[in-house]
């Protein structure tokens, strides 16, 4: 296995402990992200041994954009009270596993890369953002901007939305041509290592510090 | 040609990517810019609300000590002053030539004395009592329910519930007064002779029940009134205890009061 890889994995490792040690005194979403880590750590360890061991991994793919949306679906159901906005994601959860488990089945078969679904999935985690940073302009607490969990998580997952679509078209368009696609793929793995970094720092900084409208 | 086609839709690629990494820098920074901008206005109204909260109660603070002064200037003129009165009025009819006569003029001056003191003793109790809320809002609150029953015209049953933890001072002493100006109310306008006061601790907060089987009112009409402003005064003070006041009442049929107050750092 190669070294960046290894490093990956160990950071996923290394929050998810952290997080699973501090299950208790996280609050709600934080519990939730934690969960996510734990399976990106055990979907991600799986992808490499199916490399190893040779075998076609991009099913977990399939099976990880899916759960990794409804667990971010959870943790912004808790952290935007509003009505209307749990309405237009909860109908907004449902189609997208329809059209996932759809397209899983019958265009982009469950041995290639559901790219469809990840672009979905993404542009609904760039309207979530969207939605908890205006939560957060509507309703700031006294807490510095750069100590709040909520807001680093929310920046980790705005960017990595944003720019993972782009990326991946990139890293396709790249292997196509034969044309640096290992800087593209670096850039890629730059830009995980960056997000679940940022993930990571967000849930220690829930440990001490809670958001106000959290019940 | 095919070898540069390539390298400009490269180029152009990286140039994208570039330019959504400086657009997505730029939103956070804006945010930052936005939300300091929020916050500082949010911490300038929550400081004029905590200057507003302190400012009522020191008014409150006030008005208890002032509401007191009364009782205790009421209580000297209409109770000790009378007694007073009569042992000096007894004292001067004493005549030394008729010795039974004299003798029991005395035994009356030594009851009537009795009395004075008693009336002293509660009157100087009723003043410790006030140093705020020494003895806890269930006592003050009896205390002040003694006083109405005292007085011979009001029948009251009172209730406490639930009061085994450490209650806030600065919420209990406007829990207090609002009983109080609900207490005045009732004295001074709803002719009853049978009050009913609640006081329950919950979890969440804190609940006072007040009724009571006097005339009873237009709430529609007499908002505006004498018994209006101690109404408002209600009001307000239980909106800076982000509480709830629930108000029932119409002409021959009592009034019913509930006020339920959250409780601080929820």
């Amino acid at each position: 296995m190669e070294t960046d890889i290894l490093l990956y994995l160990t950071l996923l490792f290394i929050i998810s402990v952290f997080g699973l040690c501090n299950f208790s005194r996280l609050s709600y979403p934080f519990k939730i992200l934690t969960i996510f880590i734990l399976t990106a750590l055990i979907s991600e360890t799986s992808v490499r041994i199916s490399i190893i061991m040779e075998v076609n991994s991009v099913v977990v793919y399939h099976i990880f954009c899916l759960v990794n949306f409804w667990l971010f679906t959870l943790i912004y159901l808790a952290l935007i009270p509003s009505r209307m906005f749990h309405q237009l994601l909860s109908i907004s959860a449902i189609l997208f596993t329809v059209v996932a488990i759809f397209n899983s089945n019958f265009i982009q078969l469950i041995w290639e890369i559901p790219f469809y679904n990840i672009a979905l999935s993404n542009l609904l985690y760039v309207w979530m953002a969207l939605n908890l940073f205006i939560r957060m302009l509507d309703f700031p607490t006294r807490t510095r901007l750069g100590s709040q969990s909520v807001f680093w998580m929310n920046v980790a997952v705005f960017s990595y939305a944003v720019v993972t679509p782009l990326s991946i078209g990139l890293m396709l368009y790249m292997i196509t041509n034969e044309r640096y696609a290992e800087i593209i793929m670096n850039f890629n793995e730059i830009v995980t290592v960056i997000y679940y970094g940022i993930l990571g720092y967000a849930i220690y900084l829930d440990r001490q510090t809670k958001p106000t409208w959290i019940i | 040609m095919d070898h540069i086609k390539p390298d400009l839709n490269v180029y152009i690629t990286f140039l994208a990517i570039i330019t959504v990494l400086i657009g997505l820098a730029g939103f956070i920074i804006y945010f930052f810019a936005q939300y300091r901008k929020k916050q500082l206005f949010f911490i300038i109204n929550q400081e004029k609300q905590e200057l507003f909260f302190k400012q009522e109660l020191l008014n409150t603070r006030i008005e208890v000590q002032e509401q007191t002064m009364q009782t205790i200037g009421a209580d000297l003129h209409d109770n000790i002053g009378q007694l007073l009165g009569l042992i000096s009025l007894t004292l001067g009819s004493i005549e030394i030539t008729e010795p039974d006569k004299a003798q029991k003029k005395i035994d009356d001056i030594s009851t009537l004395n009795s009395k004075a003191i008693i009336e002293l003793r509660a009157l100087g109790k009723l003043l410790e009592g006030r140093q705020i809320l020494k003895n806890g809002l269930v006592a003050a609150i009896r205390e002040e329910v003694d006083w109405l029953e005292k007085s011979g015209k009001f029948q009251v049953m009172f209730d406490a519930f639930g009061f085994l933890q450490a209650n806030e001072q600065e919420r209990d002493l406007m829990i207090f007064r609002i009983v109080q100006e609900a207490f005045s109310n009732i004295v001074k306008h709803a002719s009853a002779s049978q009050i009913n006061v609640g006081l329950t601790h919950k979890n969440t907060g804190l609940e006072v029940i007040i009724s009571d089987n006097g005339k009873g009112f237009d709430t529609n009409q007499e908002i505006h009134s004498v018994k209006g402003i101690g109404l408002s005064n209600i009001y307000k003070r239980v909106q800076l205890m982000e509480g709830n006041f629930e108000m029932k009442s119409s002409p021959g049929q009592g009034t019913y009061l509930k006020i339920s107050i959250p409780n601080q750092h929820e």
